[in-house]
């Protein structure tokens, strides 16, 4: 990652949470995959990596906020094929924030309370716009009045009523700020080999002004030994939608 | 749960997950299949990208972790 990072030339200057994130999922991403794919193929484990940037956010909003926000900037997925039983699915949203000498600039009360607390929202806004996310609803069957429809809970985990909702870790797992260190460290050291890339914990206290977490590199091995992230159902893409409908 | 569900917020199922961007029209991340990059579009009020990073894995990778509660 930090040789797509240097090559990149992110180091000159400040580069932008997108060009960041392009240059995370179009550059490093496949530089990964042949690394890994080579390492844990020779133990028998078979691995791809693959990603994709789509044009926009997906906007949110939630009672008691005074203004919407991003969902997030990205999605990590594992999925993994077992020698026996089904797909296992693991996932985690992540919200980029550059990441100054002096600790992230552009802080979001708003968004950090919804990694917080995780309320019930809404969908204002959609990855290639909101017709898009109508698309979906109809792909599935799914109707319902407006704005219901675009609801939805993060706590809910199960299908009989009164089911527990999800622990406030579970929820913590599912979420993570992606601090991008841009000036902290030896980016534009060839030898340096350090990765910008931390994924640290919304409920950390100092969250803007503490980069401490696992490198990006470290949460996807984590990741894929599930020690990280929350465990979803796993339907496949997009295909079984229906199954997600039962 | 509902991680990212497609679903309304009901407490309808324990499925769904994150197929509510998976399933997006412009993506395509079924098992084995190719992704493919969005059509040309634009919603008037975003500036931005958002990524999807799908890491697949098969054979045997060890013990897993089990969460405390059940789907």
């Amino acid at each position: 990652m930090w040789s797509a990072w240097h090559r990149g030339h992110l180091y000159r200057g400040t580069p932008s949470e997108v060009a960041c994130i392009r240059n995370l999922i179009q550059v490093a991403l496949p530089q990964v995959d042949a690394v890994w794919h080579s390492a844990l193929n020779s133990v028998g484990v078979q691995v791809m990596l693959q990603g994709v940037v789509c044009h926009g956010h997906p906007w949110i909003r939630y009672p008691g906020a005074a203004a919407r926000c991003e969902l997030g900037d990205f999605l990590l997925v594992h999925d993994h094929k077992p020698d026996t039983g089904p797909l296992e699915r693991r996932a985690v949203i992540v919200q980029a924030k550059i990441f100054h000498r002096s600790g992230v600039r552009a802080r979001n009360s708003v968004q950090l309370d919804l990694y917080r607390r995780w309320p019930r929202f809404t969908y204002e806004s959609w990855p290639g716009g909101i017709d898009n996310l109508a698309a979906v609803h109809a792909q599935a069957g799914l109707t319902g009045p407006l704005p219901v429809l675009r609801e939805r809970e993060l706590t809910i985990t199960g299908s009989t009523p009164g089911s527990p909702p999800a622990s406030p870790a579970m929820l913590d797992d599912a979420c993570r700020y992606g601090m991008i260190d841009v000036e902290y460290s030896r980016w534009g050291d060839p030898q340096a080999g350090m990765n910008p890339w931390r994924l640290c914990s919304a409920q950390a206290p100092n969250i803007y002004t503490s980069k401490a977490g696992f490198t990006l590199g470290s949460y996807l091995v984590r990741l894929m030994d599930g020690q990280v992230g929350r465990r979803v159902s796993a339907t496949q893409w997009p295909t079984s939608l229906s199954v997600a409908c039962h | 749960m509902e991680l990212l569900s497609i679903l309304p917020s009901t407490p309808v199922s324990a499925s769904g997950s994150i197929a509510f961007l998976a399933a997006t029209p412009n993506l395509n991340l079924g098992t084995g299949a190719r992704i493919q990059q969005p059509p040309a579009g634009k919603d008037e009020e975003d500036d931005g990208a958002f990524g999807i990073i799908q890491v697949q894995t098969s054979g045997d990778i060890g013990p897993r972790r089990e969460d405390e509660e059940d789907e």
